[in-house]
């Protein structure tokens, strides 16, 4: 053991807070090394010059005269009932009860939370979907006038089924179909 | 100061009589309250004083902390922690009161009759110990604790006056063990050079 280790152990040694093995460690360097044996006489020295000389402070009979008044004054501890005195006097109680209130409102915020992280995707969807088909739409009514305007497609009349720009419009012919027409 | 608790006739008081005594305090008993009051109340008070240097304030601070075990006891769960729940207490008022204080802390106790401050008599004295009277001396200590940074006065009056084991002084103050004891001692070997430089021994 050295000196250092030694010295910071000094005053534990005196109160005699050390093991039994430590304790008997600190003794044997001691005895052997003068400068240790110098330091634990000084911190003895002043331990006991602090306790010597230490005068303790009586206390005044006005204290409990006061106190005994305030005491008077409150209610006495076995007077103290009810749910929230059982959940001051158990502290389990008031843990749990804690912890349970704690996780209903969590739920409760992640649940409102969850709605309206759906309702917005929902929302977003939907205008995507009516984005999409309005740029159908568009589309669609420029292939209508494409075709409208085709005016020399032989064997094919133009018949439009309906301005619905969601129906096909495409030409259809009104020969029939089942009888070939090469003859 | 004995690390044993005694009644105010001097006779050690066994466990058994006091797990009694606070089991009735519990229950509103004033005078099983006032059983541990006599029991306790020179320790409290002079711990308060040491961190305070103030015998009015520790008296102010030593009903407080009573009036707070009286009505808080129902809480203590472990009768056998009753000593370092109650030092937990005083040591919370101790440290309310420094809040609402500018430092530095001086001790209004710190002068003889004649006004001369404790420094000034070493000064004059600058002889052997026993050239100095009692009361020079008595604060001469009161001086070197209050010269000690809190955080090594609480644990120092603790341990060096009112012998608690490092264990329970680690429970009062809310520290690690390893901490309490390197804080110990590093008080100690301020109070040694303080001693010292003020005795010049």
């Amino acid at each position: 053991m050295d000196c250092r280790l030694c010295s910071d152990e000094l005053t534990a040694y005196l109160d005699g807070e050390l093991s039994a093995a430590d304790a008997t460690r600190i003794r044997q360097h001691v005895e052997a090394c003068p400068p240790c044996q110098d330091e634990l006489q000084a911190l003895r020295g002043a331990a006991d010059f602090v306790e010597s000389h230490v005068q303790a402070v009586e206390p005044v009979p006005e204290i409990w005269n006061n106190l005994r008044a305030r005491i008077a004054a409150m209610p006495a501890p076995a007077d103290r009932s009810g749910f929230f005195q059982f959940l001051v006097v158990n502290r389990w109680a008031a843990m749990l009860a804690t912890l349970a209130s704690t996780a209903v409102l969590a739920l409760g915020l992640w649940g409102y939370l969850a709605h309206q992280a759906a309702q917005q995707a929902l929302e977003s969807y939907m205008n995507d979907y009516i984005l999409e088909r309005s740029v159908a739409e568009r589309l669609y009514a420029v292939q209508i006038r494409q075709w409208r305007n085709l005016t020399s497609v032989a064997g094919v009349n133009w018949v439009p089924v309906s301005e619905n720009p969601f129906v096909d419009q495409r030409p259809v012919s009104l020969a029939n179909p089942f009888v070939s027409e090469e003859r | 100061m004995d690390k044993r608790s005694l009644d105010p006739d001097g006779n050690t008081v066994d466990a058994a009589s006091l797990t009694q005594w606070i089991g009735r305090a519990k229950e509103g008993d004033v005078g099983a309250f006032q059983r541990l009051y006599d029991l306790f109340a020179r320790k409290v008070l002079n711990f308060i004083y040491r961190m305070v240097a103030s015998a009015e304030e520790a008296e102010d601070l030593t009903q407080e902390t009573f009036a707070t075990v009286y009505q808080k006891l129902a809480t203590l769960k472990d009768d056998a922690r009753f000593e370092p729940w109650l030092f937990r207490i005083a040591r919370n008022y101790v440290y309310q009161r420094y809040r609402r204080r500018t430092p530095p802390m001086v001790s209004v106790d710190d002068q003889d009759e004649e006004g001369r401050t404790t420094a000034e008599l070493v000064d004059e004295r600058k002889g052997p110990l026993e050239a100095f009277e009692s009361e020079e001396l008595e604060r001469v200590v009161q001086r070197v604790i209050s010269d000690l940074q809190e955080k090594y006065r609480e644990v120092f009056i603790l341990s060096a006056i009112h012998r608690l084991s490092y264990q329970e002084i680690a429970e009062i103050v809310g520290r690690s063990l390893p901490s309490v004891k390197t804080d110990i001692h590093r008080a100690r070997l301020q109070v040694r050079q303080r001693v010292k430089d003020y005795l010049k021994v």
